[in-house]
């Protein structure tokens, strides 16, 4: 009772609030795929590009100011779509797709740099979308450790497990790996469920 | 003298050492003018003697691609191998810890200050070293 007294006037005073939204996970589970999704529903165009080939998103995409209203409050979020996290960046990995030597290594390259400005973002994001692929095993080391550090930060989160609309998709898997955060099940790629994605955003951030 | 770490610029003066390199570092390593370099020769010669025993290979440091090698002494003895970047390279390294040949590695002190661990190895793979804590409640013991 205390605590709902509590987030009604913290809701009144704050009717209308700022928040850098950071987009984390590993390589290739839909961030940057989630994140136009949001920045098409909510400002109407997308933010960044997508691939099947690995660190697509090499460097921090931003959106500002993209407004969520819901339930006559104001969300107003600065997208931060981050470069896929990964401890080890091999080029030869993105030759098997196709790409020459030379333009592996650079990309390697781009893609350490990236992950080296992803840890650094955490410094300065208000709030984590901690993406995950409902078709893979979450407990994972990218996966736990972000966890870890984003509570040992106090930095709040939400746990989307994406890529429902594929065969093989296990949300259940990620519900029980992660029993007590706060879980989503959404289709970046085709925005099943993204309705709640934004009711959970609002009730976590505002 | 103090000498900058990371671009190897002398410093002109307290201000400068004070306030920092103009490249942004923070970091000089001091190297007495009074010292003869003659007289580091044969210390350097008989600790690698000492350490490496017969299976020395190249100890001509100028023969390292790219760089070159001044030897600093910090205080209580200890000994430091300070790395001048070429300075004609316009590809800045990511990597935060290299090995420049066998026992002798550059380190990036400031970014692994702001930044987690990156190493490359020979074949040019990039292994990242997340700066997370874990938290104990995540982990099956």
């Amino acid at each position: 009772m205390l605590s709902a007294i509590i987030n009604f006037f913290r809701k009144l005073i704050f009717r209308q609030k700022n928040v850098k939204l950071g987009f984390y996970g590993s390589t290739n589970v839909g961030k940057t795929t989630l994140a136009n999704r949001m920045a098409v529903d909510l400002l109407g165009e997308p933010l960044g590009n997508v691939s099947p080939v690995p660190h697509e998103t090499r460097n921090v995409m931003s959106k500002e100011h993209v407004e969520l209203k819901t339930g006559g409050y104001s969300l107003v979020m600065n997208i931060l779509d981050m470069p896929g996290i990964a401890v080890k960046v091999d080029y030869r990995d993105f030759m098997e797709y196709g790409l020459g030597k030379k333009e592996a290594q650079t990309r390697a390259k781009e893609a350490t740099r990236g992950i080296v400005e992803a840890v650094k973002w955490l410094e300065n994001v208000d709030a984590v979308l901690v993406v995950v692929d409902s078709t893979e095993d979450p407990y994972d080391q990218i996966n736990i450790t972000l966890l870890g550090n984003l509570e040992a930060r106090n930095i709040p989160f939400i746990i989307v497990a994406n890529k429902i609309d594929l065969p093989g998709s296990n949300t259940k898997r990620i519900h029980e790996v992660f029993p007590n955060y706060p879980v989503v099940e959404v289709s970046a790629a085709t925005g099943q469920n993204m309705e709640n994605l934004y009711d959970e955003l609002a009730i976590h951030l505002l | 003298m103090h000498i900058c770490l990371k671009c190897a610029r002398v410093a002109k003066s307290v201000d400068e050492i004070e306030n920092g390199c103009p490249c942004g570092s923070k970091v000089f390593v001091y190297k007495r003018d009074d010292l003869d370099s003659k007289r580091l020769e044969p210390i350097k010669s008989a600790r690698f003697e000492e350490q490496r025993g017969k299976e020395r290979k190249n100890d001509n440091l100028d023969e390292e691609p790219g760089y070159k090698y001044n030897e600093v002494w910090l205080s209580k003895g200890a000994q430091v191998s300070k790395l001048v970047a070429d300075s004609n390279s316009k590809d800045p390294k990511i990597e935060n810890v290299r090995q420049i040949k066998r026992g002798v590695f550059e380190v990036d002190l400031l970014g692994l200050k702001s930044g987690p661990l990156v190493v490359r190895d020979s074949e040019g793979v990039y292994y990242v070293r997340l700066p997370f804590e874990q938290a104990d409640e995540l982990i099956d013991d």
